[in-house]
């Protein structure tokens, strides 16, 4: 029988002190990384309303524009510049080189006046409003949308209720049945009373989410990250690369009481959208009646959203050209992996381009 | 070299490199984790220069350095008694008279097990079960109001005490589990799989077995109903204590939050009505100048979704860039979107190759 474990005093010694030359000799860089910048792509707002801003981003010159403007909707929760992290992590600038024409909701910081904020205000007011927009400064009946996250979950209830807005539709990481075995933000929420909850704090507190996000790997997430964080640290690049990731994970807005409410009520509790229960401004959401052309992403390797959350899309709408894409990655890498700058994006854009002639 | 001759170098190590510090800042005893404190002691020389929106980051870093380098001394002087001495700290966190205040001794795991206690607490409002309430004789005559106000305190503090226990544990049991699962694993090492030969190593390994055990646990209805339990009993206690700030705003005539919330509540929906109302006098306004007899309000709503107010075109214009049109168009715009608004209903959206 073997040793286990054969980390002797002398070994030991070495380490720490190779951990702490490292260490030192990283630590510069910290003082020299500057500002850590965020949404990197050139934008211009075309709307605004309360806290809401809806960005536009422009092809470069000289590149075959698809002539339908493809409308970005995030989710309430975090920021959406995790689509525009840095130059060569950019789902935007993807999307854009290859001649997509981009719109992007940016939700804001919801604060206590906007805790009654219903799904209603959110998915037939600002979302309506925004599309309205878009198809005014285009002159076209439908445009394309693409909806990530709970942004897709609003996207897909818009789209059922808006059919003749909507020309094609793209889901990424969307759950779309919130109950499956393997969704665990799904199994901690049955048994907590959300009224209660929203008639005690209001808004949701972003911290809490936060919170949330990091006990589903907590070990992982809250320590063994920072540990590893000094193999970064001696190279500029990737110590930049972290600090803007470290940057968006806790970067996350209060959400407004009302519509966080409803949302883990109507979709997490009631699994509303596959029990066909969800109502927005008294309309009842039936994803028979999205019949435009639809793609769903997600990825293989999502905690957050499971695949099979997302799968579960397929033969519950009335669309007759449904495509699916899998990515071998989870609920970040999808936007930021190198993998995806080279495969997702340009496949949602060839996808989009090919149903928009 | 041996592990006791280890500390005692270290030990050495440290009087002599924190020698007139340490008579300037009055330490007495030698520290238990040398390396740590010559760490900690470094980092508060050259933390100062650190932008401050980073410390924290590093020092979550040295936080987590200090730990692993710790667990390694601990597991490479004998790996069985570590798991022993771990199995011990979660028993007695996992006793019926544990309280919060034995989360420290569970957050002996990588320091995270204390993190859910900790944040519920924060939502507390800082205070403890229990904190400055005696059980109070029944309520009668003058005050008695106030005085049910203070024994439902009482009663939801104790059921939230309680549900803080029950929460705990499950983590001290779930440590338990960690400490089992990682003396399988290095059991199997010993059969003839590598060892593990350095301190990160090591880490790694302990928040991979943590992860996994973390991971079969938290999804048990066992831990559902716990989880919910203390979020609900959290935010009782709570409420009730808002409930009790709002008496005592209302008293000396001030806002309380009932009535700001009534308020806000108010607000959107006048909001939402209005804007409801705008888009009715925007359709209007289009039928008028396209010169037809104004629909229904409610069909037109059916008809166009959120109400209709766009105007479009009867053909999609493709253009290099996004056009604004000037309001001197909107008359025009308004009659052609009329028309069109028809014939994209009748398309239900179908077509899209």
């Amino acid at each position: 029988m073997s040793d286990a474990i054969r980390i002797t005093p002398e070994s030991l010694a070495a380490e720490m002190a190779d951990h702490a030359r490292r260490l030192a000799a990283g630590l510069p860089n910290l003082f020299q990384v500057g500002g850590v910048e965020s949404g990197v792509t050139a934008s211009e707002v075309v709307y605004r309303e309360d806290k809401l801003t809806l960005r536009h981003y422009s092809p470069p010159p000289g590149v075959p524009r698809n002539p339908v403007p493809l409308m970005i909707v995030y989710a309430l929760v975090n920021r959406p510049y995790m689509l525009d992290l840095q130059e060569d992590r950019s789902t935007i600038r993807n999307l854009l080189a290859a001649g997509q024409e981009v719109y992007l909701v940016d939700w804001g910081y919801p604060d206590e006046a906007d805790a009654f904020l219903a799904l209603e205000d959110y998915i037939d007011g600002y979302m309506d409003r925004c599309l309205d927009r878009i198809r005014r400064l285009h002159g076209l009946d439908r445009i394309n949308l693409l909806g990530v996250c709970q942004g897709g979950s609003f996207s897909l209830c818009y789209t059922a209720l808006h059919p003749g807005k909507v020309r094609n539709l793209v889901t990424m990481v969307t759950p779309v049945d919130f109950q499956t075995p393997d969704n665990l933000l799904s199994a901690w929420v049955q048994a907590m009373d959300v009224d209660l909850l929203v008639d005690t704090l209001g808004n949701i507190p972003g911290e809490l989410l936060n919170w949330t996000f990091l006990s589903l790997k907590p070990f992982a997430l809250t320590g063994q990250k920072y540990l590893h964080l000094l193999d970064l640290l001696e190279d500029p690049r990737r110590l930049k690369n972290f600090l803007r990731m470290e940057k968006w994970i806790f970067d996350s807005p209060d959400q407004a009481g009302e519509a966080f409410r409803q949302f883990i009520q109507w979709f997490y509790q009631r699994n509303g959208l596959i029990e066909g229960t969800v109502e927005i401004g008294g309309r009842r959401v039936d994803l028979g009646e999205i019949r435009c052309p639809l793609l769903n992403v997600y990825g293989e390797q999502d905690h957050l959203v499971p695949p099979d959350a997302s799968r579960a899309l397929r033969g519950r709408t009335g669309s007759d050209d449904y495509t699916e894409i899998a990515f071998p990655g989870g609920h970040i890498g999808i936007y930021v992996s190198g993998r995806a700058q080279k495969q997702v994006t340009p496949a949602v854009a060839d996808w989009l381009d090919r149903r928009s002639r | 070299m041996e592990w006791d001759d280890w500390v005692g170098l270290q030990q050495a190590y440290w009087e002599r490199w924190s020698e007139f510090g340490r008579r300037a800042m009055g330490l007495e005893q030698p520290p238990a984790d040398p390396w740590r404190q010559a760490m900690e002691h470094w980092w508060s020389a050259v933390s100062p220069g650190v932008p401050e929106q980073f410390r924290g980051l590093v020092e979550k870093m040295l936080d987590q350095s200090g730990r692993a380098f710790e667990l390694a001394r601990e597991a490479g002087a004998g790996w069985e008694s570590m798991l022993r001495r771990l199995e011990e700290e979660f028993r007695r966190a996992g006793t019926p008279a544990a309280g919060p205040d034995d989360a420290g001794a569970v957050g002996s795991l990588l320091g995270l097990w204390s993190l859910p206690l900790t944040l519920w607490q924060e939502f507390a409002g800082g205070m403890q079960p229990g904190e400055g309430l005696l059980p109070l004789p029944p309520a009668l005559g003058f005050g008695r109001e106030q005085q049910e106000h203070l024994q439902e305190q009482l009663r939801l503090y104790q059921a939230w005490q309680q549900a803080l226990q029950a929460y705990q544990h499950f983590f001290a049991d779930l440590g338990l589990r960690c400490v089992g699962r990682m003396e399988q694993r290095l059991r199997q090492r010993q059969e003839g799989q590598a060892p593990i030969e350095s301190g990160r190593a090591l880490y790694d390994e302990w928040t991979s077995v943590c992860e996994e055990v973390y991971a079969e646990r938290v999804s048990t209805p066992e831990y559902v109903h716990l989880h919910g339990e203390l979020v609900n009993a959290m935010m009782r206690v709570r409420r009730h204590l808002g409930e009790g700030m709002d008496r005592q705003l209302a008293l000396l005539g001030l806002p309380t939050r009932r009535g700001l919330r009534s308020l806000q509540q108010r607000v959107q929906q006048d909001r939402r009505e209005l804007r409801a109302l705008r888009a009715e006098v925007d359709a209007l306004r289009r039928d008028l100048a396209a010169g037809q007899p104004a629909q229904e309000a409610g069909s037109r709503r059916r008809a166009t979704g959120a109400g209709g107010k766009v105007a479009v075109r009867k053909k999609a214009v493709v253009r290099k860039k996004p056009v604004v049109r000037k309001k001197a168009t909107a008359r025009n715009r308004a009659a052609t979107g009329k028309r069109k608004s028809a014939t994209g209903r009748a398309g239900g959206g179908r077509s899209g190759k």
